[in-house]
């Protein structure tokens, strides 16, 4: 069940397509969504020129289904699912770059492993954070890049990638967790630059 | 946690166990994401927990680079100009393609209906019932003249009598006619079916 924070300021938006006002309906829905729903894409595909070409088709489907759209879910709801739908269809034509995923049992030795992880931290050092992000299996990443971009809510992220609350918090802990160990498996890898320690 | 065990300091392996124990709440704490109560609990445990100390400087180092460097992508400003670019070139498309649709429809209903008329017309049963429509009609024109002919004859030669006479006889004629040319377009109505049924 995906939790959808209430959205009052939408009921405008849904009393214009009531009454078939579509072209002001969409204007609202573009100035209030194109950014996040560009963020949503970008936290998915990695990259603004394909993002920002990506939300527009996304409006563009947005404008096309505006009359067909009968408020059972919420706009952004709706907007969110279309935005979702494209990106996964644009991520399954390109699939040119494999991820690290983990089993299970991996992400159970996580926490066993967590005392030392820190070590190589510790010492000083700036983590390559795009390099990291790009070694996260793709539903970690998502959550991690996109609770960063949306100021840390929770609820937020829910909403857009349509999971529940504690989905949201558990691939976060777990994105994060997953973040330290490849830092410290692969010190060189994931670190810019080492600081000497005193 | 047991911050007895702290004070007294512990062995490694318990010490790993301890903080893979306070991972969850030390990341969270460091996102904000704990309760009040859960947030002054895991801050009195770090007070005191050498090794939890630790991990949170970890989680806040690992925290302060996804801050820095999952920065916000921009539109482009020219993103809302092309989306209505897109979507007037769309609508102008949509507007011809009905348009030349429309005309399309009309000229297959047009030959269809022709068709079907030509059909209906010259097919034999109603070519005779045309044929003897139109004979029907002629023997009645001839029946009219030549009753006039004969009456204008008549009312010259003869006394006012006979004129008389010869008017009863001409009526009675014109009756036959109307009744037979009545007839005939009964028939004919019956016969063949109206341009709206076709």
């Amino acid at each position: 069940m995906t939790i959808e924070p209430p959205q009052p300021q939408d009921q405008d938006i849904r009393q214009q397509l009531a009454v078939g006002d579509y072209h002001n309906a969409f204007e609202r829905l573009l100035g209030r969504y194109k950014e996040k729903v560009f963020r949503l894409c970008f936290s998915m595909v990695r990259n603004e020129t394909q993002a920002e070409d990506l939300t527009q088709d996304i409006f563009f489907r947005v404008w096309k289904a505006l009359s067909g759209y009968h408020g059972a879910a919420s706009p952004s709801t709706w907007i969110y699912s279309i935005a979702r739908n494209c990106c996964l269809s644009y991520l399954r034509k390109q699939r040119t770059r494999p991820t690290v995923s983990l089993a299970e049992e991996d992400l159970g030795r996580l926490e066993e492993s967590a005392s030392v992880q820190h070590d190589a931290l510790e010492a000083g050092a700036d983590l390559d954070i795009q390099w990291l992000l790009g070694q996260l299996p793709e539903k970690y990443r998502q959550v991690v890049v996109l609770f960063y971009l949306e100021a840390k809510s929770y609820e937020e992220v829910g909403a857009m990638l349509g999971l529940p609350l504690g989905t949201v918090k558990t691939f976060l802990y777990r994105g994060k967790q997953e973040l330290l160990k490849i830092a410290a498996r692969r010190p060189n890898a994931g670190i810019k630059s080492t600081r000497s320690s005193t | 946690m047991n911050d007895k065990d702290n004070e007294e300091g512990m062995n490694p392996r318990t010490a790993s166990a301890h903080v893979a124990a306070n991972t969850r709440k030390i990341l969270a704490f460091v996102d904000g994401g704990l309760t009040a109560a859960d947030t002054s609990v895991i801050e009195e445990h770090l007070r005191s927990c050498r090794e939890c100390q630790a991990f949170y400087r970890t989680a806040r180092q690992l925290t302060a680079a996804l801050e820095r460097e999952i920065k916000r992508p921009v539109l482009s400003p020219s993103f809302t100009a092309r989306l209505q670019e897109r979507i007037e070139a769309d609508r102008s498309l949509q507007s011809q393609t009905a348009y030349f649709q429309q005309k399309q429809r009309m000229q297959m209903e047009f030959e269809q209906n022709s068709a079907r008329l030509r059909k209906q017309l010259f097919c034999l049963p109603n070519l005779l019932d045309l044929v003897s429509y139109s004979f029907a009609t002629l023997i009645a024109c001839y029946l009219l003249v030549t009753g006039f002919g004969w009456l204008i004859r008549t009312v010259g030669q003869s006394s006012p009598a006979e004129q008389q006479h010869a008017l009863l006889i001409f009526s009675g004629i014109i009756v036959i006619a109307g009744i037979a040319v009545a007839l005939g377009l009964a028939t004919k109505g019956q016969a063949r079916p109206s341009l709206k049924e076709i």
